[in-house]
């Protein structure tokens, strides 16, 4: 393939570049439009294979909601995601504007060291956070769904190299006006960061909502779950699945990720390649 | 790297950041009347600076990511069943076991071949998506943030829509293949076709992403050098591998780190489709270690599990980094 | 400043050291009850805190059950709370204990309980019987399976076993007689017609084979072909009668394609893909209600038999209290199970999950009596009950042995490798485990 944009492809080429378009969306949105056809079916015809439901079964929605404290659920998982989110990426944006902006012995060192906890198996730091967790009287609440969640590594390597590349007279021209480090921080940096940091909050976002396991670890009752938990333990029977509902409780978890993202994508997609770009 | 540093002789500026940071009120200091006394003080502040600025993150890690790692790392030399008051001390015995139990062998061959898989055919695909999307076609924006879609689902939600889609009696793909006069396997029960299955479902929640990543390398690209190339009489194929390909080297180092460490982690999507299975057929090394401390309840080989799965990462990545060294240019 | 700058990292150091001591259990603390919610009509009443494995809808009919039990006096509230599968609920026991925050009243199936039994952490139950309640009012193999050395440990109450159930539409339209077949050789007999017959799923197979809990229910396999998983903690699955019976299936699958491996047996049974299926009895209801939907109806029949030897499982799930609850929360508990225990709550569970009735005197609730006569389904199980047994020793005892069981059978329902390699695998991981519980086994059981 020519990697630079010629005027004067052939037809055949750019039909067979159209095809491989189509191809691609088609891929990447088909099991997303199954989804959500599927959660209009009535249940016993999810398992005959049709391209458009016959019969249209809107009541899987409301028995979706019926069958949980869904109201409940999605206030939990929206307040755990939003303040997750808020306080991640605070926390992230205060280590890297130090690894930016300060000085400290062999800090490459110790950036290494903030790497190395990406490489944590997940599923082993589930007993030992739980336990932690336990100690300080937080199963079951919201800080403990919260707090493990709120260190980060990501983010705080792409805010890092976004501020990087700033300019840096604006930075010291502000030193010279004589504002402290958080004074430049909040008001020098963080606006001209404002993309990677939409970029950051945006994946916190969606990752944290997006979040099962440890969830389903550190709550007991119905009450304080996230909707994915919830998900999952609709599934988790000997008994009976109703499979309308399923799909359409899982069109619930999958519809606030795709809006968000829907408005956002520009950003997100500017900080990530920024991010892999630059090194 | 550009780091800041002081402009020389700010004694206000010392003055003023301490009262700020630390909320304390501080006698103003009476100038040092050595200039290099009063950097090595500034230095320091600012040392103390960059620990209370990052004391919130290291805090937050060393409690709920390294400890673990210390905690299992301490399990694994015990065999612990999690209801016992008592931690009977084995030594290596866990690990000896398993380097000797054929069957955690294969997860391991396992597990990197899952990985590996994901890994070069997300970037070879995703290199060709963006080169696909780099094209001045119409409506390619839309497939942009089409293709990008499935990575921001839920591994709950995209375990749940790939089990209907691959069943062999009701699902998606059967519809789809058998009009062309192929059976569907039954990829989830079938112990030859569940891992492809698996790698499947993970590339189609990772391809968009490497594809975008890729397509904004692309648009980098420098006109300038490409004028050259083509002067001198460069045909497609040259272009690429000379002067495209190691020009995304930095992207691909990134979408190579990322989708390892992915790869490894990957549990979630397991954990709704197969449980491992059939049989031990899509039992990677985090599934493993989810299932030795959850439903065996044997700490022990858990621990000794999930510290092996950490080296591994270390040395992959690190194997990786010094890749990089090499042969990544930046510009 | 850099006095600053030292005592903070200090303080962060030491906090770090306590909540490192802290977290890793240095402080020695008492158990307290895990977190629940109690509405504040109830707010002056002992806090029973129930952790189950129900999910909808068996979750509704517990919860009704619960409720009567709070509406019925005024001392008590229990509070069910969902945990996720069997096995979930044992990891969140084990976690909750070693946290040292937990619920007082559990759901143990027959495995997890015994377990639970082995680290001690049940409570004894013979001192809270009495004249509310005493052992004989239960089915004798269910409160005996949870005795052990005369102590009661684990009292029944979703106590399920296998069935056997076929679509009577298929068998009808094969021309096979309108009843479950008796034995294997007579099922594989009957299997060409029944896959030859045009459904609306295409053709089905005869036999869809679970993967979860696949070796509970092939533990009928075993004990028909003569032999066992284990004869208590010696384990035999490496042997010759063992072997057979896996050939045989095998077999089964690969040569005569009537069996095959199905997540959903249910639902597969339910559309039609396949014929037949062995489950649980505690999803007859939902069974029930997808044939329904399906079109057709669904019979029942016992297990089946090969050489004129029968064997049948028991399986399920039953009530255990923790030990280390307080005395008044254990005594409420205990409550709860009184109130459980009464013949017409036992029908009334019954009815809702299809559960076997685990009280004697529940088998004469009129509820119950008049539901077996309009669906004689519900009573195949009851039938087919004097003739079950407790499983073979290993799969409950030891750790782990239940899901390598699991997994070694879905190997082999879905791949080429052969019985000798897959059972002589199980052999040696099965027995070098029981051997690490023979002391502890010695010491609790004989």
């Amino acid at each position: 393939m020519s990697m630079i944009v010629s005027e004067r492809q052939h037809w055949v080429v750019r039909a067979a570049l159209y095809v491989a378009l189509l191809i691609v969306a088609l891929i990447a949105l088909v099991p997303l439009y199954w989804l959500f056809t599927s959660s209009i079916t009535p249940s016993g015809e999810i398992f005959q294979f049709q391209w458009f439901p016959v019969h249209l079964e809107f009541n899987n929605y409301p028995e979706a909601w019926a069958a949980g404290p869904i109201a409940r659920l999605y206030i939990n998982s929206v307040l755990v995601t939003v303040v997750g989110a808020v306080l991640q990426i605070s926390v992230a944006v205060l280590s890297s504007y130090a690894f930016a902006y300060l000085r400290f012995p062999a800090k490459n060192v110790v950036f290494m060291a903030f790497l190395g906890a990406m490489m944590v198996p997940g599923a082993v730091v589930l007993l030992p956070n739980y336990l932690t967790i336990a100690t300080m009287g937080w199963v079951n609440t919201y800080a403990g769904i919260i707090l493990p969640g709120v260190g980060s590594v990501f983010a705080m390597f792409l805010l890092r190299q976004h501020m990087m590349s700033l300019p840096a007279e604006v930075i010291e021209a502000a030193k010279v006006d004589g504002a402290s480090h958080l004074r430049i921080l909040w008001s020098v940096v963080l606006p001209m960061s404002r993309p990677m940091v939409v970029t950051v909050v945006i994946i916190a976002l969606v990752e944290k909502w997006n979040d099962f396991i440890w969830p389903l670890v550190v709550t007991f009752t119905d009450q304080m779950r996230t909707l994915p938990v919830w998900l999952l333990t609709l599934k988790n029977t000997e008994g009976f699945t109703n499979w309308g509902a399923v799909m359409a409780a899982t069109a619930f978890i999958v519809v606030p990720p795709l809006v968000v993202f829907f408005f956002a994508q520009r950003q997100i997609i500017a900080g990530l390649t920024q991010g892999a770009t630059k090194g | 790297m550009r780091v800041s540093g002081y402009a020389q002789g700010e004694v206000d500026l010392a003055a003023t950041e301490s009262t700020a940071v630390e909320g304390t009120a501080r006698p103003a200091r009476v100038a040092e009347t050595s200039g290099a006394n009063l950097r090595a003080r500034q230095r320091r502040r600012e040392y103390a600076l960059f620990a209370a600025f990052v004391a919130p993150n290291v805090v937050l890690l060393a409690v709920f990511s390294y400890w673990p790692v210390i905690y299992n790392g301490y399990l694994s030399l015990t065999s612990w069943d999690l209801l016992s008051p008592t931690k009977p001390f084995v030594g290596f015995a866990n690990y000896a076991d398993m380097f000797s139990d054929p069957d955690f062998i294969a997860v391991l061959w396992r597990t990197l071949w899952f990985s590996g898989a994901i890994v070069v055919v997300s970037m070879a695909a995703g290199l060709a998506i963006a080169m696909l999307l780099n094209q001045r076609l119409f409506g390619r924006n839309l497939v942009r943030t089409s293709a990008f879609a499935p990575h921001i689902l839920s591994g709950a939600a995209i375990g749940t829509i790939w089990l209907f889609i691959f069943d062999p009696s009701y699902g998606l793909l059967k519809a789809v293949i058998e009009p062309i006069g192929l059976t569907s396997p039954a990829w989830m029960t079938d112990s030859a076709w569940a891992l492809p299955g698996l790698i499947i479902v993970y590339l189609w929640k990772n391809i968009g992403f490497v594809a975008v990543v890729y397509l904004a390398g692309l648009q980098n690209m420098p006109r300038d050098l490409y004028e050259a190339a083509k002067i001198d009489g460069a045909g497609s194929w040259v272009l690429f591998w000379r002067i495209t390909f190691p020009l995304l080297s930095p992207v691909t180092f990134f979408v190579a780190i990322t989708t390892v460490i992915g790869t490894f982690q990957a549990f979630d999507i397991i954990a709704i489709m197969t449980n491992g299975g059939p049989g031990d057929a899509t039992t990677t090394l985090s599934w493993y270690v989810y299932q030795q401390a959850f439903q065996a309840l044997d700490a022990g080989h858990a621990g000794a599990g999930a510290i092996v799965m950490f080296v591994l990462l270390l040395f992959i990545t690190g194997a990786q980094a010094r890749i990089m060294e090499r042969r990544v240019h930046y510009r | 400043m850099s006095r600053l700058g030292r005592r903070e990292f200090l303080a962060a150091v030491g906090g770090l050291t306590g909540l490192v001591g802290v977290a890793s259990g240095c402080g020695r603390g008492a158990f307290t009850q895990v977190v629940g919610s109690v509405p504040r009509d109830y707010a002056r009443r002992i806090h029973v805190v129930f952790w189950h494995s129900f999910a909808d809808p068996l979750k509704s009919a517990l919860q009704e059950l619960i409720d009567e039990f709070n509406q019925s006096q005024s001392d008590i509230y229990v509070e069910g709370q969902f945990q996720g599968s069997y096995e979930q609920t044992m990891q969140k026991v084990a976690a909750a204990i070693v946290a040292r925050q937990i619920p007082d009243l559990v759901i143990f199936s027959e495995v997890t309980w015994r377990k639970m039994h082995l680290a001690d952490a049940l409570e004894p139950l013979n001192d809270y019987f009495g004249d509310g309640l005493t052992p004989d009012v239960y089915i004798d193999q269910f409160i005996e399976e949870g005795t052990v050395k005369g102590t009661i440990w684990w009292v029944p109450f979703a106590r399920s076993t296998p069935l056997f159930y076929f679509n009577r539409q298929l068998f009808a339209d094969a021309g096979l007689p309108d009843r479950a077949p008796k034995s294997w050789e007579e099922f594989r007999e009957w299997a060409p017609a029944l896959m030859s017959v045009k459904g609306k799923n295409g053709s089905p197979k005869a036999l869809a084979l679970g993967g979860t809990y696949a070796s509970w229910y092939f533990q009928n396999n075993i004990w028909v072909w003569d032999a066992n998983y284990s004869e208590d903690l010696d384990v035999t699955i490496g042997d010759e009668p063992a072997i057979e019976a896996a050939r045989w299936m095998v077999d089964f699958v690969r040569r005569d394609r009537a069996a095959y491996l199905s997540q959903t047996p249910d639902v597969d049974l339910g559309q039609g893909v396949a014929a037949c299926a062995t489950l649980s009895t505690g999803s007859l209801a939902n069974v029930t209600e997808q044939a329904k939907a399906g079109g057709f109806e669904v019979g029942t029949g016992f297990l089946l038999e090969h050489e004129g030897r029968f064997g049948c499982p028991t399986g399920g799930s039953g009530l255990g209290i923790l030990r280390y609850a307080p005395p008044e929360r254990k005594q409420a508990a205990f409550e709860f199970i009184k109130f459980l225990g009464q013949p017409a709550k036992s029908a009334q569970w019954t009815m809702a999950s299809g559960y076997l009735p685990i009280v004697k005197a529940a088998q004469q609730d009129p509820s119950l009596v008049k539901l077996t006569r309009e669906n004689p389904n519900f009573s195949t199980a009851l039938q087919q009950l004097p003739k079950t047994a407790p499983q073979d020793l290993v799969r409950p005892l030891v750790s782990n042995a239940g899901y390598l069981l699991d997994v070694g059978l879905q190997k082999l329902y879905s791949s080429n490798l052969s019985p000798e390699f897959v059972f002589g695998r199980l052999q040696k991981q099965l027995q070098s485990r029981a051997d690490l519980i023979r002391k502890s086994y010695a010491a609790h059981y004989e």
